[in-house]
């Protein structure tokens, strides 16, 4: 669990560049997108998309509006990925 | 299911109307028929009709609301005005320079009133768009609906056949001229349902097709050369008939993916606000079909620097001048070249980089800005800022990231997001090309470093002691970027005391005739820790006679390490 997360804020750092932002800065429950938060814009939204599919064979493509949501914070990608995701190996 | 087809044109669509049971749009929910949008539209041109005021501003982001709001003001005989995006900064900036005299937001829909709508003139029904002019000034872009009438003429004749009767599915915004005019005016006017909805992701976009079936669908470079990442395109359908796509050029290598996939190249449109379309292409991956065909009745020339010289319809047969790059060819066709000025495509959307230079500048103790477009992973802007004493200090005291966080804040007031740039520096002055001039090679300079897993710090300021040729200062900036701080959390990142040699050996070599063999190390102290983002001075002697290199790291409160490095007789050459 506390790795999992800890996996996937290393995975927005990496996959996205962000230059002045490392793992250990993002909370788990910081907004992930627009104001007050870590502040990712639409493209990395896309970006992400690609590297968790990438990484965990999730299936964002469901159709389910919940998207949005799944991707507000850390914590609530670890439990996407818990429900959705299958770990394969890097 | 909509039987034949009629292309009306929109100054007089209200006034010949369509069947009353015609799906114009579906909301999400459900279709919308034409007897009640005509009912809506009806009575909130009623109500504008009574207001005074003549210049409206559609403020909203609901595009139902915004369909109903544009032509209930046209035919009220009001100017319609659509914001370049609805972030507060830009809506108060319209404000203040008089843009608009009320907001759609604020009108009240009247309950009762006119009858019917009578066709307009539609050479003196305006709609204002804006887009980022290389002034620096957001710039208007007054359009009469005759103008739109005679691109959608254009593009009916160009594709109206092969779409026939579909639906238009859409992933981009309806808020600029290309989606105003593919996702709204086209559609109406040639009597094609048009989805309301903005499809935001893969899923939905697939969800859409689905339950629409025949649809054509119009996208942008920004989604398309993303989609075939994050769902297998085979498993589309129906696929839409028709892939559109605007705003900028999409990659070759795309294009040729959704042709293998779907069948069909997406057909791109290139153009501008100013003047609308002005030549498609499909790159099906053949050689040549990456080359602009100018639409029907547009005229393409070179001008003698190279830019694009523009006759069109759309702006009164008068030849244009425009700042885009091109090759024509013999045939009539031209390869585009990329801009002349300093507006840059970030993500589709267009910025003008003085504007952004001029707005940084209003920022408290920013001295001097320079904004460059930096390509990699992906395009973004990199932003050089010259900070006057007070704001060193805040750097120093406050960090990087503070220091940049506000920055961001500051400037989506007025951006979008994908605009505010993502790399940032701090230079002692912006760095001038060898005729002293502000250029983006020089620029580019200082992000060389920028991707994460570097190894090297970033130079701010190298000051020679003009007495000693064998002493300097450089200063640097510690980013968090830096490899060695990978994977650690905030409480460990250090810099390995390992690292502080190897770059004061490594600066070394670069500013003095360094030469020998490591030999040995000697009175090394490491007094206090190196962490991200801080700025340190590192002073560098070299004496030849001795072949030792004195290096220390400080700032104006501490020293973080000094030591000596002796080097031995030359290593065979």
């Amino acid at each position: 669990m506390e790795s999992l997360k800890n996996e996937i804020k290393k995975l927005i750092v990496d996959s996205l560049g962000l230059e002045d932002l490392s793992p250990g800065d993002i909370g788990d429950d910081v907004p992930l997108f627009g104001d007050g938060g870590i502040g990712l814009d639409s493209i990395d939204a896309l970006e992400l998309g690609v590297a968790l599919r990438k990484k965990y064979h999730l299936s964002i493509d469901s159709g389910d509006s919940g998207a949005r949501e799944h991707f507000a914070s850390v914590n609530n990608l670890v439990k996407f990925v818990q429900i959705r995701g299958q770990k394969t190996e890097d | 299911m909509s039987g034949v087809r009629k292309t009306i044109p929109l100054h007089s669509l209200f006034a010949q109307g369509r069947p009353d049971d015609f799906a114009v749009f579906h909301d999400g929910a459900r279709l919308i028929k034409w007897r009640e949008f005509y009912q809506r539209v009806l009575r909130a041109s009623d109500a504008y009709a009574r207001r005074a005021e003549s210049s409206w501003l559609l403020d909203g982001d609901d595009f139902p609301q915004f369909a109903v709001d544009v032509f209930a003001l046209l035919y009220a005989g009001k100017r319609a005005i659509v914001p370049p995006n609805t972030l507060p900064g830009t809506l108060r900036a319209l404000s203040e320079s008089g843009a608009f005299e009320a907001r759609c937001s604020e009108a009240t829909p009247a309950a009762h009133g006119a009858q019917r709508l009578e066709a307009i003139d539609p050479e003196a029904a305006f709609i204002d768009l804006y887009t980022s002019g290389s002034t620096g000034e957001p710039k208007r872009i007054p359009k009469t609906l005759a103008q739109f009438e005679t691109e959608v003429s254009v593009l009916e004749s160009q594709w109206g056949a092969e779409a026939g009767a579909a639906s238009v599915v859409s992933t981009s915004p309806h808020q600029h001229i290309y989606g105003l005019l593919f996702r709204l005016f086209w559609p109406l006017s040639a009597g094609r349902t048009f989805d309301a909805v903005m499809c935001s992701h893969p899923g939905m976009l697939k969800e859409r097709l689905f339950a629409f079936q025949d649809a054509v669908l119009v996208s942008s470079p920004a989604q398309l050369s993303r989609l075939p990442e994050l769902v297998d395109l085979s498993a589309f359908a129906p696929t839409p008939k028709m892939i559109f796509s605007s705003g900028g050029p999409l990659p070759g290598a795309v294009a040729a993916l959704f042709y293998a996939r779907w069948g069909r190249a997406p057909l791109e449109v290139f153009g501008s606000t100013e003047t609308g379309g002005i030549a498609w292409r499909a790159q099906t991956g053949e050689s040549g079909s990456e080359c602009w065909t100018p639409f029907g009745g547009i005229d393409v020339e070179q001008s003698e620097s190279g830019a694009l010289v523009l006759t069109s319809p759309y702006l009164g047969m008068r030849p244009h001048e425009m700042e885009d790059r091109i090759a024509l060819l013999p045939d009539g066709r031209f390869r585009s070249l990329g801009r002349l000025d300093r507006v840059a495509k970030i993500e589709e959307k267009r910025v003008s980089l003085p504007e952004m230079e001029n707005r940084l500048c209003e920022y408290p103790h920013v001295v001097e800005a320079a904004v460059v477009p930096l390509s990699g992973r992906r395009k973004s802007l990199g932003a050089a800022l010259v900070l006057d004493a007070e704001g060193r200090r805040r750097l120093a005291s406050e960090g990087r990231r503070a220091v940049i966080d506000s920055l961001r804040r500051y400037l989506a007031e007025n951006y979008e997001d994908v605009l505010i740039p993502r790399y940032w520096r701090f230079p002692e002055s912006i760095p001038l090309n060898e005729r002293g001039k502000i250029s983006d090679e020089a620029l580019l300079g200082l992000f060389e470093n920028r991707d994460a897993g570097a190894f090297l710090p970033v130079v701010v300021k190298e000051v020679r002691d003009e007495g000693t040729r064998d002493a300097i200062v450089l200063e640097i900036d510690v980013r968090r970027v830096l490899a060695y701080f990978a994977g650690h959390f905030p409480e460990m990142a250090i810099l390995p005391g390992v690292v502080q040699v190897d770059w004061a050996v490594r600066y070394a070599k670069k500013y003095f005739s360094v030469s020998g063999k490591f030999a040995s190390l000697e009175n090394v102290k490491f007094l206090a820790l190196v962490v991200p983002d801080i700025r340190l001075r590192l002073t560098l002697t070299w004496d030849e006679a001795s072949k030792a290199l004195d290096f220390a790291y400080a700032d104006a409160r501490k020293r973080y390490s000094s030591g000596r490095v002796v080097f031995g007789e030359s290593a065979p050459a």
